[in-house]
């Protein structure tokens, strides 16, 4: 049986970039990424270019990926997150698209490695606290001390409050990733299965990878949608600060 | 439930990847091209999106927004007028039923009176003939009963000669006798 990592496997394409120390070398990962910025980019750009007063399908599709992140930030952030708009359906098309496009035979699935999902978390997390620190100076210290906590169990809780915050680009990380990482493994097991065990035993695990592949595009939309409504939330903490 | 079933094949997917060779994902030399790629793509994305894509969304909602609150609107100013015109409607209606009304009732009246008029004027008419007729009949009863006494004394006068009385009789005094019988037969009749 194959190995069901191979899949995940980072294969440089052409030859060595360097710059500097830095290695920038063009791989299937860097490739995959293309792929999905250019089916976002072109997708989008085609489907809004009339504008019409009644949409044709694809301008359609686009204002309800629009409508569906306008009423997610504004659920959980407020009006005041407005100007991050863009950047939060940048966010959520690229991961949802990263995901979707991982689900094609033979791709590759972007959001399937911890740096990858590690350097968008890390990233939000960063903006975030910028944002928090801007808007309400020291004062966002207070997102650390909650109301109404008696003042014995204060220093435990602002610990403990301090630990989830830093915590919070390694969780987001991690679960699109090991969701991704899983989901595509898991596939790719039950796929194993099926050659392994022929056309005597393997229509079970055939109907599994059936099955699993309809999970896994729900998983898909759905760590992309959590990716997005948590950096909302997060954007909520550091525009709204009330915890 | 879900997340549990993941992770544990997750955790065994690792542990399988551990044994031949494991996870690509944990190559360092790997993450500084994904990483420097992810930035040029996702920079690149969000300049697409907030740049192209963002504003003509945006652009085409609210337009919709707009012509869809102005048809809201135009229908509200609409429905007041119909309301309005409505409204002037059942005046009219009820206007014209007063009018209607005070029309049949002032008819009604001129027409009584009208009655009145000629019914009085009929009735007077018809005294005036039936008295008029009574004349008539009363005179004819008078004439009628002079007349027959006229005949009746020449008839008797008549008679008297041919029934061989030679002297002739004063017809004066035949025509007293006749009035006196039938003044009496007249007072028995009446």
């Amino acid at each position: 049986m194959a190995n069901p990592m191979n899949q995940f496997e980072v294969k440089t394409i052409g030859p060595k970039i360097e710059i500097g120390n830095f290695d920038i070398s063009f791989s299937n990962a860097s490739l995959f990424m293309v792929i999905t910025v250019a089916t976002i980019s072109l997708l989008f750009i085609f489907a809004t270019q009339k504008k019409s007063l009644v949409p044709s399908r694809l301008q359609l599709l686009a204002e309800m990926a629009y409508e569906f992140v306008a009423k997610m930030i504004s659920e959980t952030a407020g009006s005041k997150a407005r100007p991050y708009f863009p950047f939060i359906l940048t966010l959520f098309l690229f991961v949802l698209f990263c995901n979707m496009i991982g689900m094609i035979p033979y791709s590759f699935t972007v959001t399937s490695h911890i740096i990858v999902t590690f350097a968008l978390a890390i990233f939000i997390f960063i903006g975030v606290t910028i944002i928090g620190f801007v808007k309400h100076g020291f004062g966002y210290l207070k997102l650390f001390v909650p109301s109404g906590v008696p003042v014995v169990l204060l220093p435990i809780i602002v610990v403990i409050e301090v630990i989830s915050y830093l915590s919070r680009p390694v969780s987001l990380s991690v679960r699109l990733f090991a969701n991704m990482m899983a989901g595509h493994t898991m596939m790719k097991v039950f796929g194993g299965f099926v050659i392994s065990l022929g056309l005597v035993g393997g229509w079970l695990p055939l109907g599994f990878s059936v099955a699993l592949t309809g999970l896994e595009i729900l998983v898909a939309f759905l760590q992309a949608y959590v990716f997005a409504i948590l950096t909302c939330i997060y954007l909520n903490d550091a525009l709204n600060l009330h915890h | 439930m879900l997340r549990v079933l993941i992770f544990s094949i997750f955790a065994s997917s690792a542990a399988f990847a551990a044994e031949s060779g494991g996870m690509p994902q944990l190559d360092p030399n790997s993450w500084v091209p994904q990483i420097f790629w992810l930035i040029i793509t996702f920079g690149g994305l969000y300049i697409v999106i907030s740049k192209i894509v963002f504003p003509r969304l945006s652009e085409s909602i609210e337009q919709r927004n707009d012509y869809v609150s102005d048809l809201v609107d135009e229908a509200k100013t609409l429905a007041e007028k119909t309301e309005k015109l409505n409204n002037e409607y059942k005046e009219l209606i009820s206007n014209s039923k007063k009018e209607a009304q005070e029309t049949i009732t002032n008819g009604r009246k001129k027409l009584n009176a009208e009655f009145d008029k000629k019914k009085n004027e009929l009735d007077k008419n018809i005294s005036e003939l039936t008295e008029k007729a009574e004349k008539e009949i009363q005179s004819f009863k008078s004439n009628s009963i002079k007349d027959v006494q006229t005949i009746a004394s020449q008839v008797s006068g008549e008679l008297l000669k041919e029934l061989s009385l030679n002297d002739e009789i004063d017809q004066n005094i035949i025509i007293k006798k006749i009035e006196d019988i039938s003044k009496k037969k007249m007072g028995e009749l009446n």
